[in-house]
């Protein structure tokens, strides 16, 4: 039993890493705290379920399209809010870029409003994954090990595209030492849009993996961005290995505590970021004075 | 109060969490209290003269709900109705007995507010909470059925209902016990239940209660019970999956097979030609299927001005008065009558098993039997009892 715990808890972890990855990128690369992250989490939800339900009247076909589209979309959007908003305020005051993100806070909670109404929305688990699969003695849904998987497959491959590549040598480069970056000839503003939309197609990723589980409700933006800010904080700010560890602490804490002591079950998430805040200020991965 | 002129209108004033937590609620009710209103301004208005409803939006926040009341009674509101839960609904309460200002809660379902809490300017069309556990719990007492696990969330109603519906089963199977570590409260939004059913299953109790889930809650906690194949071994029960907006969301390959429940607008819809043509014009008029709320604000609105009417003029101890003992046809639940000692209506009950409503596409109920407010409602004497331990805390 504690193994299917443990499951459980890795699949809420895989989720959470996926939610919180992209906000600590652009936090890191391009200093830009965007409040809005979990508003994109949202719409993707919104959009996976109008793919699915209306234009394949909710099939396992139907599913699949949204999977590959809807982090694509979410991750246009992201760059068409980078371009038009963000670009102009990476030389500004913190407030002054929080005060732009909150404005797509109400923007996005309205469209959603206006669009699909108050309801919950939701779409049918993929009928691949139907099936309860025996994992070392324990049946787990076949559908949490699908995203404990792709949560698996996308933290490799970010780790490759960062650690791995051209663009990446000059995301490291420009979240060390921008102004170095700039003098050595980077260009940052085309670098500073391609992180936007990496980190917009992960939160668009996250939310049609979890819309089978979870449902799209209006309201979920801020909640989302409440649990993805709890993860980049414990993890470090603007460090995606302090996102990842942060997001296994934070699924195995909640996911052990509610077994053995359910009665604290609201305060695991602040409990463990005080006492890492207090072991570590700057989070797990975190530096201080960047 | 000076009265009104002739050609100026009846203002009533509704305030609706429209917004927050309580958006599907509140935006039902205020729908139903529209839809009657146009229907009785089409219909000639009230004593001749037309309703104009004060509308505003208190963001599920009782301290918006007080605000708000004081703003629109300063504009002239005759009297108060909130689409609100029970929480704003007390803070409009206390409000109302203080400023002798009528308040008709469509939302609250809380057993407090018409009971220990209760006052002349308080009053309920909706059904008291003890509709949806009372028959509910009493029913579980009599299965063989003793290990229960508890998962809700947290919130002030909740806790209560929690807190009854174990009562009422106890009273009846006095063996009944919530296994230990087996109570969790997890907080208003949550979806991720995987964790909460996994340490279910391994306390392995023979009967879950998640009356106290909500909204997009008990959606995603049906959904994932289901693909760990929870339901498959355990009782649910759920006291109020019944009442449509707590089962909105839910799909049809979710359902488990296994939900004992209860509710106070079941789908699929009552067939009786009250409901039918409630039925229609609100789908007309707002293009959505009508909930408990959308049929207790439009009982609401409809039984307002009946009120009005008998007592024949804008008096507000007239009206509190003329509304006491009066009845109204309530769209699905019948004739219900104003209960003149705590003000609450005697609106019943319909408990059944959760099931897929193939006709509307949505989740409703099967096996229904409809349960009088008699089976579950105080006496007079208790409310009485229940008043004066309030007033002596």
């Amino acid at each position: 039993m504690l193994w299917l715990q443990f499951m459980s808890g890795l699949q809420s972890a895989a989720i959470l890493f996926l939610l919180a990855a992209g906000l600590s990128i652009i936090y890191g690369v391009c200093h830009l705290l965007n409040l809005a992250h979990g508003s994109f989490f949202m719409l993707a939800m919104f959009l996976a379920y109008s793919i699915t339900e209306k234009f394949f009247s909710n099939s396992d076909t139907g599913f699949l399209v949204a999977l590959l589209v809807v982090p694509l979309l979410i991750a246009m959007l992201g760059i068409v809010v980078e371009v038009l908003i963000f670009r102009h305020l990476y030389q500004a005051d913190v407030l002054v870029q929080i005060l732009p993100s909150i404005g797509l806070i109400f923007l996005i909670s309205d469209l959603v409003r206006g669009v699909w109404g108050l309801e919950s929305r939701s779409i049918d688990t993929p009928s691949w994954f139907s099936e309860p699969v025996a994992v070392l003695g324990a049946y787990i849904p076949g559908y949490y090990l699908f995203i404990i998987g792709t949560g698996a497959l996308v933290s490799v491959l970010v780790w490759f595209l960062v650690n791995r590549t051209p663009w990446g040598l000059l995301v490291r480069a420009t979240a060390a030492n921008r102004d170095a970056a700039l003098g050595l000839g980077v260009d940052v503003r085309w670098m500073f849009t391609s992180v936007f939309g990496l980190s917009t197609w992960l939160v668009g990723l996250a939310g049609v993996l979890i819309l089978p589980l979870a449902g799209a409700n209006p309201g979920s933006d801020l909640d989302a961005s409440v649990d993805a800010f709890a993860v980049v904080v414990i993890g470090g700010l603007g460090s995606i290995w302090g996102a990842l560890a942060s997001a296994m602490l934070i699924g195995m804490v909640k996911a052990f505590g509610i077994l053995i002591v359910p009665q604290f079950t609201i305060a695991f998430v602040f409990i463990l970021m005080a006492v890492v805040l207090l072991v570590r200020p700057a989070g797990l991965f975190g530096k201080l004075n960047r | 109060m000076p009265e009104a002129r002739a050609d100026e209108p009846i203002k009533i004033g509704v305030i609706t969490s429209r917004t927050g937590v309580f958006a599907l609620y509140g935006t039902a009710g205020e729908q139903g209290v529209r839809l009657a209103a146009e229907e009785i301004n089409k219909s000639g208005g009230i004593l001749g003269k037309q309703i104009e409803l004060l509308l505003a939006d208190t963001n599920s926040k009782p301290e918006e709900a007080g605000r708000l009341f004081r703003e629109q009674v300063a504009q002239g509101a005759f009297l108060m109705i909130g689409n609100v839960a029970s929480a704003e609904s007390a803070a409009a309460s206390t409000l109302a007995k203080e400023s002798r200002i009528p308040f008709f809660t469509v939302g609250g379902y809380g057993r407090f507010l018409t009971e220990d809490a209760g006052h002349r300017y308080f009053f309920r069309l909706a059904m008291n909470v003890r509709g949806f556990y009372t028959p509910l719990a009493r029913e579980l007492a009599k299965k063989p059925l003793r290990k229960y696990c508890t998962i809700n969330n947290d919130y002030e109603f909740a806790r209560d209902l929690n807190r009854s519906t174990l009562a009422v089963i106890q009273e009846g199977a006095p063996d009944v016990r919530v296994l230990d570590g087996c109570e969790f409260w997890v907080p208003l939004g949550t979806t991720d239940f995987a964790s909460y059913i996994t340490a279910i299953m391994s306390k392995g109790p023979e009967v879950v209660l998640f009356s106290g889930l909500v909204g997009p809650s008990a959606r995603a906690f049906l959904a994932q019970a289901k693909s760990f194949g929870l339901f498959k071994t355990v009782l649910g029960a759920h006291a109020s999956m019944g009442n449509p907006a707590n089962a909105t969301g839910v799909r049809e390959k979710d359902m488990p097979e296994n939900i004992f429940t209860a509710g106070d607008y079941p789908y699929p819809p009552v067939d009786t030609p009250s409901n039918m043509m409630f039925f229609k014009s609100y789908n007309q008029r707002w293009n959505a299927l009508p909930m408990s709320e959308s049929a207790a604000g439009y009982t609401t609105m409809k039984f307002i001005a009946k009120a009005i009417e008998k007592a024949g003029r804008l008096d507000r101890e007239a009206f509190v008065t003329a509304a006491e003992g009066l009845d109204i046809e309530s769209p699905a639940a019948g004739r219900i009558t104003l209960r003149p000692f705590d003000h609450q209506s005697t609106h019943g009950v319909w408990t059944g098993n959760l099931a897929w409503d193939p006709k509307d596409d949505r989740a409703g109920m099967s096996n229904v039997a409809f349960i009088e407010s008699s089976a579950f409602l105080p006496t007079e004497d208790t409310v009485g009892k229940l008043r004066a331990a309030a007033a002596s805390r």
